[in-house]
């Protein structure tokens, strides 16, 4: 019997960031074991979103809730989201020199395996853990002791989102385009990614400009958010039609707005 | 009369005391070297803020506690204080010495390799002369008070010679500590480090106390590289937090030397290093590399001289500092490319890690060039944590603090990974880990 708590449940959400109202009531439902694709012209709040349920301390929310398998997300830090399964797969992943790829991952895993009451992993087991996600995102295991995302090339960073996400089996992943600037190769290894994840307890967000990648990522629902909130919603022929068409036949975004 | 005329009127009248007494078992020679100190150190008497040099750190405090110059009798300390303060590090070998003096009894006594000598410089200063008493004479025409003051009270230290090591050896371990007998007192250790022609070493200094009360450790050391010699020096500071902790280091390179000083300032409620390499002969190499973290209301100041006086010279500085709490960092680090001194290549950084609204650093980084074919940099900067990165961490389950502390560490760890030999990496690594994570710094900031 499906779950009928929502895994993730929006309403009438606004938020701030950098001095402007960026959503301006959003709803949106995500269901467990669903994706669903946001797709919308620059500016329109899809990076916003992305923060929002992350839990970017500089994206003030300022009405509206949300609710994560019931819960109220925005009550809780960052670090206890991500602990409650909440995975933001980030636009611009950030360098850190001087902590290395892999210990921030171990602490990372840990921290949610002592959340949920496991045992926490020494070097060895995680090692082997890794190894085997790091053959699913075809990730080169001199980049994981290497500092984190330091030097990276644009494909390798997008990469070590995927494979963090693979190490932390997510309950609900949010790619904020992570298929941007990438070749078919790697956009099919994100994709790959995604794809192990779902199952029926498992729902993901998939913030993207083009329908190239909803061909390997199949979403169950495809959303148009323009000026902030949810404009238009579909399935995933939707997605082509924004392909071909842009965005203005949808006559709800504002002139000064275009598609790529 | 000032305090600070007070404090230098106390030392003074003290030396008359205890001059006799210092003479004891001492060669002739050294009778009029310490005389020459005790009256340039009169000159120069307590600096005030006056002084360029002395600008942001105020020796008030010190010169109020009136603190005594002879160390305390020596029985303070015992080997297993030493084992337990040492732990891991046990079972190294190690050379102790204790309120400034050599305590043979809580060393160990491995024999050392051939062409190695280490000892107290009381018993060198009669067997090699020679090697010592041009350096000691030196310090009397120094600027510096302080270290005028240790040589007008100096009584023991370290001595070490290299003569023959081409390999690199295991590092020579020191290990200075404060006994409970050190409070209202001051140590004055005086070090020479010798390593000859075309030798190499690792030497590590590591100041540590058993003292919880007011004293002061007023160090000098003075470091003769011979041609084509090689040093890494890694000095690790971690006195208590009621402690003055004063060093002075000077270095004489010669043809194709190379040092590299990791300077690690810890502890200490007030804490200076000043550092003076002299790149005085061709193709010399120098770098100095520091870390300097404090947090309360710890004061710590950092001052580096780099003297290019020679052509074909290499010198490269970077300094890190991280101030937690109410503390205060200062950084003044100036490189002299005098006009003979063609080719140099100088690079000099400082960056700053803020970790609270309250700390603060004053940082000069300074370059002044007189020849006209030479390559050099300079620069600081002061930041905080990147937020960006914080969230980065945070968003992938590490809790805030544990996140900062990552960040932190990671801002300090190319210090560390900057000495070559792994044993003494390793201990800068667990000593930094330490403060960060049992100091208050980071607490403060949560």
């Amino acid at each position: 019997m499906a779950n009928v708590t929502p895994m993730l449940e929006i309403r009438g959400l606004h938020a701030r960031a950098g001095g402007a109202e960026i959503l301006k009531g959003l709803d949106l439902v995500v269901d467990s074991g669903e994706v669903h694709a946001i797709m919308g012209p620059n500016g329109s709040g899809k990076s916003t979103l992305a923060n929002v349920l992350a839990g970017r301390p500089t994206v003030e929310v300022t009405a509206g809730r949300v609710l994560y398998q019931g819960r109220d997300l925005l009550e809780l830090a960052p670090e206890d989201r991500a602990k409650e399964g909440i995975f933001l797969a980030f636009q611009y992943p950030v360098e850190i020199p001087g902590v290395s790829n892999a210990y921030f991952m171990k602490a990372a895993l840990n921290a949610a395996r002592v959340h949920r009451g496991e045992e926490e992993f020494d070097g060895i087991d995680f090692l082997a853990f890794a190894r085997e996600k790091m053959k699913l995102v075809e990730f080169d295991e001199m980049l994981l002791n290497r500092a984190i995302n330091e030097g990276f090339s644009g494909g390798e960073k997008k990469r070590n989102e995927i494979l963090q996400m693979a190490i932390l089996e997510p309950r609900l992943a949010v790619l904020d385009e992570t298929d941007s600037g990438l070749d078919i190769d790697a956009l099919q290894v994100v994709a790959n990614g995604v794809n192990a994840l779902r199952s029926p307890d498992r729902s993901a967000i998939v913030i993207t400009h083009y329908q190239r990648l909803l061909d390997y990522v199949v979403p169950d629902f495809v959303h148009v958010l323009a000026d902030g909130r949810i404009a238009h919603s579909g399935g995933r022929e939707l997605a082509h039609e924004l392909e071909k068409k842009g965005y203005s036949w949808l006559a709800v975004v504002p002139a000064e707005a275009t598609a790529p | 009369m000032t305090t600070l005329d007070a404090a230098q009127a106390h030392f003074v009248s003290r030396f008359g005391d205890c001059e006799a007494r210092l003479a004891g078992s001492s060669p002739e020679w050294l009778v009029p070297i310490r005389r020459a100190a005790i009256e340039r150190f009169a000159e120069l008497g307590f600096p005030t803020r006056k002084n360029e040099a002395w600008k942001y750190t105020s020796v008030s405090e010190i010169a109020k506690a009136s603190l005594d110059p002879e160390p305390p009798a020596r029985d303070g300390v015992s080997r297993d204080e030493i084992r337990a303060l040492l732990g891991s590090e046990a079972s190294q070998r190690w050379f102790v010495f204790e309120d400034g003096r050599f305590a043979p009894e809580l060393s160990s006594d491995d024999a050392l390799p051939a062409g190695v000598e280490v000892e107290g410089l009381a018993g060198a200063l009669a067997k090699h002369p020679e090697l010592i008493r041009p350096l000691l004479d030196r310090a009397g025409s120094l600027d510096r008070p302080f270290a005028a003051l240790n040589g007008a009270f100096q009584r023991d230290g370290a001595f070490i010679r290299i003569t023959a090591c081409k390999t690199p050896q295991q590092p020579i371990q020191l290990l200075f500590v404060a006994s409970p007998g050190a409070s209202g007192r001051v140590a004055n250790p005086r070090n020479i480090i010798r390593v000859d022609r075309g030798a190499k070493a690792a030497i590590m200094f590591r100041y540590e106390s058993f003292c919880s009360d007011v004293y002061w450790t007023n160090a000098m050391t003075q470091i003769l590289l011979g041609e084509n010699a090689e040093l890494d020096l890694v000095t690790a500071q971690s006195e208590s937090e009621t402690a003055y902790h004063f060093s002075s280091l000077d270095i004489t390179q010669e043809r194709n030397s190379r040092f590299r000083s990791h300077h690690i300032s810890l502890g200490g409620a007030l804490a200076r290093s000043e550092i003076y390499a002299r790149l005085d002969a061709p193709g010399v190499d120098c770098a100095l590399n520091g870390l300097f973290l404090a947090d309360g209301e710890q004061h710590v100041d950092s001052q580096t001289t780099v003297d290019h006086a020679s052509p074909h010279g290499t010198s490269r500085e970077l300094y890190k500092g991280i101030l937690g709490g109410r503390s205060r960092g200062v950084f003044n680090g100036s490189v002299l490319v005098r006009a003979d001194a063609q080719k140099t290549n100088a690079r000099q950084f400082n960056p700053n890690l803020l970790i609270s609204d309250d700390a603060q650093i004053n940082t000069k980084p300074t370059l002044e060039i007189a020849a006209d074919d030479v390559k050099c940099s300079h620069g600081s900067t002061v930041g905080r944590l990147d937020e960006d990165a914080l969230f980065y961490l945070r968003a992938r389950g590490v809790d805030e603090r544990a996140a900062r502390r990552m960040l932190t560490v990671a801002f300090a760890s190319e210090i560390a990974k900057a000495i070559p030999q792994e044993s003494l990496r390793a201990q800068i690594e667990q000593l930094v880990t330490a403060k960060l994570e049992q100091g208050r710094a980071l607490r403060e900031t949560a």
